[in-house]
């Protein structure tokens, strides 16, 4: 059963999510400037926050709160899209992997060692150099590289669920092995998968931001909280507020799918470790 | 067992061995017996002497390492052997079906009961999904489960083993089977509630006509409903026949054993004689007759394997010293 820390992690994620979902749906509506005018420059470049400019503005006199607004459907998008991605994924090959066995799981689990051997930026940059930069070229590479983890949860999961009564009961009565697979025994393993799937969209939206910081994620001038973050570099002493507010709502982004998903857990169980 | 019309199931020498580690286990090792229609047989015997592994090869459903290595299962005239997986498959639930020992496991914990008889009924007699909610609330009412429509919802986990082991039935019997392999299906049930299921099973072979093969290690259960008894010792048949004359005069050492080791309920002193020892592990049968470790009429003889004869018109014993 789900301890009290449990319940509050619960109640605490969906909360901060559902704040951010609504931001990223009124935002449009409650920015008080266009995210990519420039108001008034020179004349109000790297204003304090405070009158107009709730959060400042940046050095080309755009409103800091207006960006962040217009940033968080597209962050908390790149996020859900490439976890949607990853999950998918891997719980597609963990699963058959898992329910087959034999060579297939092999590969699978080899595949999955090769590619956690990278760190997973490393591999992201390396893909993206190839291409055009655009969003859905960073949802799919933040996608394809992160379906490992899930993948060996759900083929654990699939693994010790095969072996199930049930199981053998279905196939005495004729069902196929994709039915067994997909009706039976996929619905067993709903609960590690939505743990993974809210660890996933944290990463997702942290891996974002990291490479819009380098300048490799969402091409400008669309706003992105990692674009924010590194446009404020260079303006660290004078204006710390471009990069401030960015990072913080990443930090609250990512901590809200964090906590969402370490809820999760510990409603399935607690001790059940799941890697991120 | 009648002359003239082929038997149901003819089961003829089958041979299923477990390649393990330590060596080939025969688990089931020259099994033959007949099953006609409506008939129910008993097929006895301790844990462990490959009844289960039985039932399990007429569905061609060996786990792992095991395999049927020789004989053959006839059904309705045909060998099951070596048809195609994909014709097996379709055979299953739907001319042959099977219920298992343990019904709270044998439920999926995240579907509701009644989904899961509908989508049998959808595969097998190919219902859309309305009739097939419709029939499977029929199907739960047939078993004897009360409120139907509001069990339908119902997930495995509030039901009572009873109920669950009616909704497995249930599930058996949506793909109207000619024949049911019934593994134990008592055994992790309440006294009194077995007694509902065994009636339950009685009264839905008289509606429908199917056969059952009904496994358990309780003659209690065999004399209540079966028509004939096959007793299985070691992985070979060592005594069948009707069951009145079982019971009236069993043959084999190991029969005697059992009926010895069997409470009496009306408790007329009579001592309760255990076998000594178990049913030794499939890797380490011994040669000749395998009950000879444990017999008390073990001789020299017995070191050469027993055929089964018959000692009096359909009852057949495999030992040298009857």
């Amino acid at each position: 059963m789900i301890d009290r820390a449990g319940r509050r992690a619960l109640r605490g994620g969906l909360v901060a999510i559902g704040v951010l979902a609504g931001l990223a749906l009124l935002g449009p509506a409650l920015a008080p400037h266009d995210p990519r005018e420039h108001v008034g420059f020179p004349a109000n470049s790297l204003r304090p926050p405070g009158g107009d400019f709730l959060l400042g503005t940046d050095f080309y006199a755009r409103d800091i709160l207006s960006r962040l607004l217009a940033g968080t459907p597209v962050s908390l998008g790149i996020g859900f899209a490439s976890a949607a991605l990853s999950v998918t994924l891997g719980t597609l090959l963990g699963a058959v992997a898992g329910y087959r066995g034999g060579l297939l799981d092999a590969a699978v689990l080899r595949l999955v060692d090769l590619l956690l051997a990278f760190p997973r930026l490393v591999l992201l940059l390396l893909l993206v150099a190839f291409f055009q930069r655009s969003i859905p070229l960073v949802v799919l590479v933040i996608g394809a590289t992160g379906w490992m983890a899930t993948a060996r949860i759900v083929r654990a999961e699939v693994q010790s669920l095969r072996a199930r009564p049930f199981v053998e009961a279905g196939r005495a009565l004729g069902l196929s092995d994709r039915r067994l697979l997909f009706r039976h025994v996929l619905p067993n393993c709903a609960g590690p998968i939505f743990v993974s799937a809210s660890l996933s969209v944290a990463a997702g939206i942290l891996l974002e931001a990291s490479l819009s910081f380098l300048g490799l994620g969402v091409p400008p001038p669309a706003p992105s909280w990692g674009g924010m973050l590194n446009e404020g570099r260079d303006f660290l002493r004078q204006a710390p507020w471009i990069s401030t507010f960015p990072g913080l709502m990443i930090l609250g982004a990512v901590a809200a799918f964090q906590i969402l998903g370490n809820g999760m857990r510990r409603a399935l169980g607690g001790a059940r470790r799941i890697a991120p | 067992m009648s002359l003239g019309r082929p038997a149901l199931l003819q089961v003829e020498d089958l041979r299923t061995h477990f390649f393990t580690e330590e060596g080939v286990a025969p688990a089931v090792d020259g099994v033959s017996f007949d099953l006609d229609e409506r008939e129910v047989l008993g097929l006895v015997g301790e844990s462990g002497c490959g009844k289960s592994v039985t039932a399990l090869s007429i569905l061609r459903l060996v786990p792992a390492p095991g395999r049927i290595v020789g004989g053959r299962v006839v059904f309705r005239g045909r060998n099951l052997l070596p048809i195609s997986e994909e014709e097996m498959r379709r055979l299953r639930g739907a001319s042959i079906a099977m219920v298992f020992q343990e019904p709270s496991t044998s439920l999926n914990p995240v579907l509701t009961v009644g989904s899961q008889v509908a989508e049998v009924l959808t595969l097998h007699r190919g219902l859309g999904r309305r009739e097939a909610r419709r029939e499977a609330v029929e199907c739960l009412r047939r078993v004897g489960i009360p409120d139907p429509e509001g069990r339908y919802g119902e997930y495995a986990h509030r039901l009572s083993g009873g109920t669950k082991q009616r909704v497995m039935i249930a599930m058996a019997l949506a793909g109207k089977p000619s024949l049911l392999l019934a593994d134990e299906p008592t055994t992790a049930l309440d006294v009194t509630i077995q007694a509902q299921i065994l009636d339950l099973l009685q009264r839905l072979r008289e509606e429908t006509g199917m056969a059952i093969l009904l496994i358990t290690h309780n003659l209690g259960v065999v004399a209540e409903i079966a028509d004939a008894v096959a007793v299985l010792y070691a992985g070979k048949v060592v005594e069948r026949a009707p069951v009145r004359p079982l019971f009236a005069r069993p043959a084999h050492p190991y029969t005697v054993g059992l009926f010895r080791s069997l409470p009496d309920l009306g408790d007329t002193g009579k001592p309760i004689v255990p076998i000594p020892g178990s049913v030794p592990p499939p890797t380490r049968f011994p040669t000749g007759c395998r009950f000879r470790d444990r017999c008390p009429l073990a001789a020299e003889v017995c070191e050469e394997e027993p055929r089964l004869r018959e000692i009096e018109p359909g009852h057949l014993v495999a030992c040298h010293k009857v």
